[in-house]
């Protein structure tokens, strides 16, 4: 390291017993910090998992701005420069590179939303079509093809692929989603009686779930609250300290503004 | 007009209905009762109720559709 003229004999000693010493000791050391790494990064930083879907999400905001910035200067969502196909690309990429995480799910519900957003239902469906039955994205994933079918008011594949899903899918939630969705295609299409069906399916065989719960709703909707059936009856206090019944406004037409102030 | 809000706390509900001077009277669902009868799935979310009681339109997303309602109501005897 240095030129030895630099050092008296002492100092050489010195020098001598520094570098044995330390070097034992900063081997200790390095072993010590080796092994604690893992620890202090655990807690310092965020797992792997959080740190793939920050990156996603960064990829989700990116894709907005450029959506944005290109409608604002004049682009139509179904221009074939549009960057949601870029970004359908790249998030799709990211799911080919990192199957089978959280963030894997985000990106893939996210290609396939850009897809219904510019109206590319055949591409849509195609890709969807690649996922194995088993895909976690799923749960997602039929929700979007859902909106498609709304949107295009063909609920065919949406039901094909949502019977299959109820049939092959191992997750009891993403069965759930599949015969809820089932429910809203055929409410959706006027036909209630099959609507009722699915909904009352998801409450017997997936209790406990928030899908029991909206499906539950749902079949009390389809009975009970039809245009012409007599409104339910409710009586509560208003935030002034007044007392409240719907009885008492028999004879007027009243308005029920549901809202909230966020 | 009633107002339910679906608001969790009850606090910026008094202070919105202070401060904008709304007068019809307002039910804090904070426990989602009302909301789970009518099952309302967003907000904001319109019932519209005849003289009897009876729905008379529902899913009414916005105030315009809101308002047609009201006035084909209103045209009945």
């Amino acid at each position: 390291m240095f030129p030895p003229h630099r050092f008296s004999r002492r100092g050489q000693m010195a020098h001598k017993f520094f570098t044995r010493h330390f070097a034992r000791h900063f081997g200790m050391l390095a072993l010590v910090l080796l092994l604690a790494l893992p620890v202090l990064a655990q807690k310092t930083s965020p797992k792997p998992n959080d740190r793939e879907m920050d990156r996603v999400q960064a990829m989700i905001t990116q894709a907005k701005k450029e959506a944005e910035q290109f409608s604002k200067a004049g682009g139509k969502p179904d221009d074939a420069n549009h960057p949601n196909l870029k970004w359908v690309a790249t998030f799709w990429r990211y799911r080919l590179k990192h199957p089978g995480t959280p963030a894997t799910v985000v990106a893939t519900t996210q290609a396939l939303t850009l897809l219904n957003r510019s109206d590319r239902i055949s591409e849509l469906q195609a890709r969807a079509d690649t996922l194995n039955l088993n895909d976690p994205a799923w749960e997602q994933v039929i929700n979007v093809l859902l909106f498609a079918s709304i949107k295009t008011k063909d609920y065919s594949y949406l039901l094909t692929k949502a019977e299959a899903l109820t049939q092959s899918a191992v997750d009891p939630k993403i069965k759930a989603r599949a015969r809820f969705n089932i429910g809203e295609a055929y409410w959706k299409k006027g036909d209630a009686k099959q609507a009722r069906i699915a909904f009352q399916t998801v409450v017997d065989q997936y209790p406990n779930t928030s899908y029991a719960e909206d499906a539950e709703g749902n079949v009390r909707e389809i009975d009970f609250l039809n245009v012409g059936q007599p409104a339910p009856q409710f009586d509560r206090t208003t935030i002034k300290g007044d007392p409240l019944s719907l009885a008492n406004f028999k004879g007027k037409i009243v308005v029920l503004k549901f809202w909230g102030t966020y | 007009m009633v107002g339910i809000s679906l608001d969790e706390d009850l606090k910026p509900l008094q202070e919105m209905v202070t401060s904008k001077g709304i007068s019809w009277p307002q039910v804090w669902d904070g426990d989602e009762t009302v909301r789970k009868l009518f099952n309302v799935k967003g907000t904001p979310s319109y019932y519209l109720l005849d003289r009897d009681g009876k729905i008379a339109a529902k899913d009414l997303p916005s105030f315009k559709k809101l308002s047609g309602a009201i006035d084909d109501l209103l045209k009945k005897p």
